[in-house]
């Protein structure tokens, strides 16, 4: 039966105006309707939320709370709206600074670890002989496609002369295919995923059709 | 060449997308409202995801960053739910905290809400904290000292809850699910805590790569992986109902894939020729 509830009703003819693009492949009232109504939402949520805990959980609180020092994190961001007096906006540089120093030191920390030797040394298993065929042709392609990859962005020198050096870029260049191919067949699977998602709730939820 | 060949060719190449899509959304209606029931095959990565969770001692903490932003619930609520009902039926004690965006706490407020919770207690069992700006230094904040964000998602003060008392930072933590770089950069290697991947189907070659460095222990990718998991579980939900509708349409696409290359290179053959 079909449901009588607003808010599904709502949540139902905001996605039936998202996909009116569909019908000629083109932005309509309907779609921009919906696509506003779902921006200006998220925006103004984000900003409540954002206001709300960061302002009064993270700062107002803790400094009430006896916290004195947090008092310079809310200094510091104030002073990122010194951009908008004018013979100040020099006064920016310190917060901005300060985001993008913190932001690169933590994320330097473990990147290296997590993200460059484990996952390199992972993915270079030079383990070709001594073990089952398959894992052994497995790393071997592997092993391949790793170098003939990273042949094919070597810019700064062209193996001119050396034998054979154009069929492993050229080589590359079909590995990264294959792997830009798989990529994009994985946005197809997820974003058919997500129309599932919206199809369960028109048929089951407001169509009622379970 | 005949001109009838030619008139096919010409057909498939000019081909109108809307009947792709009209004949896509029938392939995906279909099924949902009558399933065939297809046969389900679990990968390794599910089932180690399942273990990392079954094998965990009573009592252990596992923090969950289940970021789910609005648009991309139709493909991870299941897998959300499943996961978390996990969680309650072991007596696994967990915190919920997200840190990509603000809608991700309501969306976390409405999978939730399909749990079924058994008498679990917040503060007790489980601790919605709520979306924490400031990404990756939020992160690493939080790791440190959990009651740092100061209130959960509800305005209670985080000092105040009895399981944040017993459990006070990442060191306290067995098991972490969640997504992203940063969690990996962030805590998962820095306190050396195992992770299971919580990703969309989209990442799952990222998700691999961890998984194979021994980084992760297991991945839940997209709405596959959640139908493996609930087959898995033994509580097949919408996740497996949907994956009829998924395969339906996936053997759709990938025909008409090669048709219309198949097509596009007899064309551009007989163009050469003539020339």
């Amino acid at each position: 039966m079909i449901s009588t509830d607003i808010g599904i009703w709502i949540g139902a003819l905001l996605t039936l105006f998202v996909y009116s693009y569909f019908v000629r492949s083109k932005q309509n009232i309907f779609f921009r309707f919906a696509q506003n109504t779902i921006v200006g939402c998220a925006l103004g949520y984000t900003i409540s939320i954002v206001m709300i805990k960061n302002i009064d959980y993270l700062g107002i609180s803790k400094i009430i709370g006896g916290q004195v020092l947090y008092i310079i994190p809310i200094l510091l961001g104030l002073l990122v709206y010194a951009r908008f007096v004018p013979g100040y906006t020099y006064l920016t540089r310190t917060p901005i600074a300060f985001i993008v120093t913190v932001g690169i030191v933590l994320g330097a920390r473990g990147a290296m670890d997590a993200q460059l030797f484990t996952v390199m040394l992972s993915s270079v298993n030079w383990l070709v002989f001594g073990t089952n065929v398959v894992t052994s042709l497995n790393n071997l392609i592997l092993i391949i496609g790793l170098i003939s990859g990273i042949t094919y962005f070597f810019f700064t020198m062209k193996g001119k002369g050396i034998p054979g050096y154009n069929q492993f870029w050229l080589m590359g260049r079909y590995f990264l295919m294959v792997y830009f191919g798989t990529r994009y067949g994985m946005t197809i699977l997820s974003r058919l995923s997500l129309l599932i998602g919206r199809l369960q709730y028109l048929l089951f939820n407001w169509l009622g059709l379970r | 060449m005949t001109n009838k060949n030619i008139s096919v060719i010409k057909r498939i190449l000019e081909i109108d997308k809307r009947l792709i899509w009209i004949i896509i959304l029938i392939l995906l209606s279909v099924p949902l409202v009558h399933p065939w029931g297809l046969p389900i095959k679990v990968d390794q990565y599910v089932k180690d995801y399942y273990n990392a969770i079954e094998n965990l001692p009573p009592g252990s903490l596992v923090v969950c960053r289940i970021d789910i932003e609005a648009g991309n619930l139709g493909e991870q609520n299941d897998q959300a739910v499943t996961t978390l009902q996990h969680l309650i039926d072991k007596n696994i004690p967990f915190i919920e905290v997200c840190f990509d965006r603000a809608d991700s706490a309501i969306t976390f407020e409405k999978v939730f809400s399909q749990v079924n919770k058994k008498g679990k207690i917040y503060g007790v069992d489980w601790v919605n904290v709520g979306y924490m700006e400031g990404k990756e230094s939020a992160l690493a904040a939080f790791a440190k000292d959990f009651t740092y964000p100061g209130k959960d998602q509800y305005g209670n003060v985080l000092n105040d809850l009895p399981l944040l008392k017993k459990y006070k930072s990442m060191n306290d933590v067995k098991l972490i699910i969640g997504s992203g770089d940063s969690t990996i950069r962030q805590w998962a290697v820095p306190y050396n805590v195992k992770m299971n991947s919580f990703v969309l189907g989209i990442f799952f070659g990222d998700a691999v790569n961890y998984y194979n460095a021994g980084i992760t222990v297991g991945i839940l990718s997209g709405l596959p992986g959640a139908a493996q998991y609930q087959f898995l579980r033994g509580t097949p939900g919408l996740a497996v109902a949907a994956m009829d509708a998924l395969s339906a349409s996936q053997i759709f696409l990938i025909g008409l894939l090669i048709i219309t290359n198949a097509a596009y290179i007899y064309d551009q053959n007989n163009r050469r020729r003539k020339q």
